[in-house]
């Protein structure tokens, strides 16, 4: 008896309010997925975003994910980020975008060890009132005291080859590329 | 120095005299004064060729790079005006040390490339002239891993190299920048002056540079990213995250001083579709994340 109303309410639970996806990455805006990685190869599958994903190889700016069913194909890489998500219904609908996006890399970054509580603003607020907004560019007046200690801060060459190294950066020649249309 | 000119010329001329079989007492009668006076006018003319030369180069879109710093040195302690470093000395040296290593991948690794993280809980990130470049930390806590925060550095050095805001600050404040490079940079009439040029400058990243900058920016950072051995790909997980904030408040600049995201994606999308060929994307090194990790902790414990 127990049992069966943790049952009923494991299913209700599940029916109205959010769906906890367990997965490697999530799909983050509504999109179609390739057969291939290129625009120009048949489309397979269409995903909603909020759908889990498991990413399975990439190339260039394709990533290849294993979908729920089991089935695999290709999707823009900025259309999946890792991480799994808990998404509403309702935020599943609203749009084709998701608007969550902002939480969830707030949430990978680290910076915030808890929901609520993050990397705080409130440590210079003795200062005053401090920002970016339009105003407060136009009303700024030059602090040197904050410039000399942010110089202070500067890297010299080797310990920033050092630094690379140690993060296994390779540094490689490349081209630039040629401007767009936009750039006309 | 000057008495040691005036010597090695009064010796020439002593010698001279010997060798043509002119000498003559008179000869060695040299009027001190008026040598004085000609040094001073000689003086004189040069400090005015000067002034001339930098007002020629500024009417033609010429700053010396020792100009280029001192203007972006004092631009930049503008916005640290409005909002000043993050107090964290591992986070400062952190992005100096992901952001150096960029800029020594770019065109212009000499100059005195200096970073930092700013107190505002605005989403944007702001280049200034000589190599000076802030991000806030309401943007910078959207980044999730080194790829994505070299995105955004790689994009802000590349406004440098090109020198698209001290362009954009010649256009605006020719009249400030040469009344502050005209007075000895010492004085207090510079200081004075620098603080009008400052003034006239910043209203630059509250109104915007050309939207073809910002285009050119992306395209040249992802490149420099790319040769820094970081996913080029992560500028664009960067502005998937952003257009995803909407019309926010801490985005209201942002938003209105570069093109709609949408449209830079899709440009950058295409462009690096077309010609940007890497065969194994890098992985991430994680750094970031651990970082971060010790610092939310540090503050929340705090």
């Amino acid at each position: 008896m127990k049992l069966t109303r943790f049952r009923l309410l494991l299913l209700v639970t599940f029916l109205t309010s959010t769906k906890v996806l367990a997965s490697d990455a999530t799909i983050i805006s509504d999109t179609a997925l390739y057969e291939r990685p290129s625009i120009a190869s048949p489309q397979t599958l269409f995903a909603k975003a909020g759908t889990p994903v498991t990413i399975v190889s990439r190339a260039g700016s394709w990533k290849e994910v294993n979908i729920a069913d089991g089935s695999l194909a290709w999707v823009r890489s900025y259309k999946v980020r890792n991480g799994t998500i808990i998404i509403t219904e309702k935020e599943k609908d609203s749009g084709g975008f998701f608007s969550g996006l902002a939480s969830l890399s707030r949430k990978a970054s680290g910076l915030f060890s808890s929901e609520k509580k993050g990397y705080s603003f409130q440590r210079t607020a003795t200062i005053g009132v401090r920002g970016l907004s339009e105003e407060q560019i136009k009303k700024a007046t030059p602090n040197l005291a904050e410039l000399r200690k942010m110089e202070s801060y500067r890297s010299s060459r080797k310990k920033t080859q050092a630094y690379a190294q140690k993060g296994k950066l390779k540094a490689t020649q490349l081209a630039h590329l040629p401007r767009s249309e936009a750039e006309q | 120095m000057k008495q040691l000119k005036a010597l090695q010329i009064l010796a020439t001329l002593f010698f001279l005299s010997l060798t043509c079989g002119f000498y003559s007492p008179a000869a060695l009668s040299f009027d001190w004064d008026k040598m004085q006076q000609k040094i001073e006018k000689y003086k004189a003319k040069k400090k005015e060729l000067k002034a001339k030369k930098q007002q020629l180069d500024l009417a033609t879109g010429k700053v010396s790079q020792k100009d280029e710093i001192n203007i972006g040195r004092n631009v930049i302690s503008g916005l640290l005006g409005a909002a000043p470093l993050v107090e964290d000395d591992r986070l400062q040296q952190y992005i100096n040390e992901v952001g150096y290593w960029i800029a020594l991948q770019s065109e212009r690794p000499e100059l005195p490339w200096t970073f930092g993280v700013i107190n505002s809980p605005h989403v944007n990130a702001f280049a200034s002239p000589g190599g000076f470049i802030v991000v806030t930390l309401g943007l910078y806590e959207l980044l999730e891993n080194e790829s994505q925060l070299a995105s955004i550095l790689a994009h802000e050095i590349s406004h440098v190299i090109e020198k698209h805001h001290l362009d954009a600050i010649q256009d605006t404040s020719k009249k400030e920048i040469l009344g502050a490079l005209a007075v000895k940079a010492t004085s207090k009439k510079h200081r004075e002056k620098m603080q009008r040029l400052v003034n006239s400058s910043v209203q630059i990243y509250a109104r915007g540079l050309d939207k073809r900058f910002e285009y050119g920016a992306d395209r040249r950072g992802v490149v420099l990213a790319a040769r820094a051995g970081y996913d080029p790909y992560a500028l664009l997980d960067v502005l998937m995250t952003l257009r995803s904030l909407g019309q926010e408040d801490t985005m209201a600049v942002f938003l209105n001083t570069h093109p709609p995201l949408k449209d830079r994606i899709t440009v950058l999308e295409g462009l690096m579709d077309r010609h940007l060929h890497i065969e194994k994307i890098p992985h991430d090194n994680e750094r970031l994340q651990t970082m971060n990790q010790s610092l939310g902790k540090k503050n929340t414990d705090g």
